[in-house]
């Protein structure tokens, strides 16, 4: 599905991003781990062609996402608030959103209904813009924009900060049944508990490397939080 | 406390305002002030000259004093229109040890620091060791500047209140705004000569010291009085200015159900529900009229000056709107980049709403100014002509070079982000092709092939759309990641 070869990315002569090679399949969930400043936000930013590889190459389906724009068809995707516009209200977004996936109203209401349990009472037909909702409710808002147009490929940064419980609980589920469905989706997490909880496979980047590529078995959160625990030396507490 | 506070603030904005906007930008910033200052200071020195010409019976200072209440209410009208309100995030220092009391008083002290209150003095003192001096012994001289000192800062308290109460909220300020000018005009008007008892309260005081308690008074109750107001802002979370959204936008006027059509009701939502877009459509709504000032004085402009204010009624609008055509949307440019349309659908949604735009502006245009001078109405359509022709396509183009978002909730008025000295250049040919066409046509065989030249070029423009929209494109890919890296900071 994805497929990124010798892939880096350099700010000046600092290397922000160096991998080798990587092949993401169908309906796989990737799991992205790693500290702040690992490169996960720049890997998913390269995925999706907002910035410009120093050298390398990413394919979608076998096409170049700088040459081509046909897999923004299939692609949902949330990274930052720079994927809302700021002065229209939550529902105002999505239906835009939905007129741009050519989604007729009937799909809409189809999609909301279903995804009633993410999002609260009063969250559509409030007349906040996005501008002056809680961080929280932005998340929700993107989150939904990701799912509309039944993409193939679903990219999110930090998906579960700022919701509540139920919403997050919500998404987990949601992520497993699309990836039972058919669909990819790459979720960069800090929170170790939830990534392990949908991902099949798991990528750890650290420096702008991947220091680790597994499969998600019953074992690798535990390795997980051993490797992150590692290092923090005991004097530092 | 309030001397670390404003040390903070200066620290903040010497690394917001100063460093991020370009040299020229500063440079013409620097220029503006000293250009004003020289003015106020030279007005200083020969006003008691001017003042004794007006009226000779009396002294200087006596006949300025009617003078005054006209500075007064046009001050307050200014700052209604221009003056920005406490810009100030007050909210990290809520969590901090600071007394709150503290920052409201030095969000307070922080708003006498402005143009309007420093500008003044500059013609003020000249005038005060000129003639005051001399013609009153020491005290009462100072007494003279207390009070104009006062009547300043209550104008300074007063336009505070005014723009926290009245926020955002257009009718209100209209209804205020219009209240100042109505004031003035009862006066120049005649029906009720507020000026003279203005003058005759001012040199009252100036004659009895002791009344300058009364100024002195009714400053110290306006500054506690919007004291109170702050302390109750600063407690409700400010969410008196949070806006409701409007639900007004252009989708009645267009048509289908496309992609296109989508995208071009969310570029009027950008218009009509953003603050620095809003007073830009305004400034629009001016220049709408903008050969009227030349109307009845044709014979004394040069026909290519002429050419220039009907071409402007159209070309506003990508004049205005052009030069941020993309920068408008940098707060949120990763969604345009990701949702599931092609560059060409979105350059060509934008480019049919401001089509629509400027054939709006030339419809209003042609058919105002159709019943004044026919010639008008047709340099109107020869400019717009020009404008969709070629115009239009130019914006798209110079758009590119622009990579810093605009803050949309920001006003217009002596904003300067966004604009850099590469702007100012950029946007030249928009203004000089087709008025050195016009010249070239004017100077060889006279008014009409001018224009035929103009409207042969726009023709032209139109012809060939569909081949300008590519390397529009092209440009566009080949500065995306440069806009998207610049918009991002």
């Amino acid at each position: 599905m994805i497929h990124t070869e010798k892939l880096i990315k350099k700010y000046g002569n600092k290397t922000a991003l160096s991998i080798e090679g990587l092949t993401i399949n169908k309906n796989e969930v990737i799991g992205l781990v790693g500290n702040n400043g690992a490169g996960k936000t720049t890997f998913l930013s390269l995925l999706l062609d907002l910035i410009q590889a120093t050298e390398g190459s990413i394919n979608i389906k076998e096409t170049p996402v700088s040459k081509s724009e046909e897999w923004k068809k299939f692609t949902g995707s949330f990274l930052d608030d720079s994927f809302l516009v700021p002065f229209m209200t939550s529902f105002e977004y999505l239906e835009f959103v939905s007129k741009l996936h050519q989604w007729d109203k009937g799909d809409l209401d189809e999609f909301l209904e279903q995804t009633k349990s993410f999002y609260g009472d009063d969250f559509l037909t409030g007349k906040k813009m996005i501008k002056d909702l809680s961080k929280g409710n932005k998340n929700k808002t993107g989150i939904l924009g990701a799912l509309i147009g039944n993409p193939e490929i679903i990219i999110l940064d930090e998906p579960f900060a700022n919701l509540d419980p139920t919403s997050q609980q919500w998404l987990r589920l949601k992520i497993q049944k699309l990836a039972e469905d058919g669909v990819t989706a790459i979720v960069s997490s800090h929170d170790l508990q939830h990534v392990t909880g949908i991902s099949s496979r798991i990528v750890m980047l650290e420096d702008g490397q991947i220091v680790k590529d597994v499969d998600n078995t019953e074992s690798t959160l535990e390795e997980l939080e051993a490797y992150f625990g590692a290092k923090i030396s005991e004097e530092t507490i | 406390m309030i001397l670390k506070l404003t040390r903070q603030y200066l620290k903040g904005k010497g690394r917001t305002v100063f460093d991020t906007q370009s040299i020229m930008i500063k440079f013409f910033v620097v220029l503006m002030v000293i250009y004003f200052i020289g003015i106020a200071i030279s007005l200083g020195l020969f006003l008691n000259t001017i003042l004794l010409k007006i009226d000779e019976t009396q002294l200087a200072t006596f006949t300025l004093s009617k003078g005054l209440f006209f500075y007064f209410v046009f001050d307050l009208l200014l700052r209604s229109l221009l003056q920005t309100q406490g810009t100030f995030d007050v909210k990290p220092y809520l969590y901090l040890p600071i007394k709150r009391s503290s920052i409201l008083h030095f969000l307070q002290v922080k708003s006498l620091f402005s143009a309007f209150n420093i500008l003044p003095y500059c013609l003020l003192l000249p005038f005060f060791f000129i003639s005051v001096i001399s013609d009153f012994d020491w005290t009462t001289s100072l007494i003279w500047l207390c009070a104009i000192t006062c009547h300043i800062l209550i104008n300074n308290f007063l336009s505070y209140n005014i723009g926290k109460t009245v926020g955002k909220r257009l009718i209100p300020w209209l209804i205020i705004t219009f209240s100042i000018i109505g004031v003035g005009v009862i006066d120049i008007m005649g029906y009720l000569p507020l000026s003279d008892y203005f003058q005759e309260y001012f040199n009252f005081l100036i004659i009895n010291s002791w009344l300058i308690i009364l100024p002195i008074s009714l400053f110290i109750l306006i500054y506690f009085l919007t004291l109170q107001l702050s302390r109750k802002l600063l407690l409700t979370d400010q969410e008196i200015h949070k806006e409701k959204v409007s639900s007004f936008d252009l989708g009645f006027l267009i048509k289908g159900d496309s992609v296109m059509k989508n995208f071009m009701i969310y570029e009027s939502k950008l218009i009509f529900r953003n603050k620095r877009l809003k007073n830009l459509t305004f400034l629009v709504l001016l220049f709408l009229f903008y050969p009227g000032i030349v109307v009845g004085s044709q014979e004394h402009q040069s026909a290519v000056m002429l050419f220039f204010f009907c071409w402007f009624t159209t070309g506003v609008v990508p004049a205005m709107f052009g030069q941020f055509m993309y920068a408008w949307e940098g707060k949120f440019f990763n969604f345009i980049r990701t949702q599931p349309f092609t560059i060409e659908d979105y350059i060509k949604a934008k480019h049919n709403f401001y089509l629509g735009l400027t054939t709006i502006s030339m419809i209003i245009g042609c058919s105002a100014f159709a019943f004044i001078d026919t010639n008008f109405a047709l340099m109107i359509f020869i400019g717009y002509l020009f404008n969709i022709g070629i115009n239009l396509k130019l914006i798209f183009w110079i758009g590119t070079f622009n990579k810093k978002a605009i803050e949309l909730e920001k006003g217009t008025a002596f904003n300067y982000q966004g604009t850099q000295a590469s702007h100012f250049i950029s946007n030249l040919p928009l203004l000089i092709i087709p008025l050195i066409c016009y010249a070239i046509g004017y100077y060889a065989n006279g008014h009409y092939t001018g224009l035929i030249i103009v409207s042969a070029l726009g023709i032209l423009g139109l012809i060939l759309h569909p081949f300008l929209l590519k390397p529009i494109i092209s440009q566009f890919n080949s500065r995306k990641y440069i806009m998207s890296e610049g918009f991002n900071q």
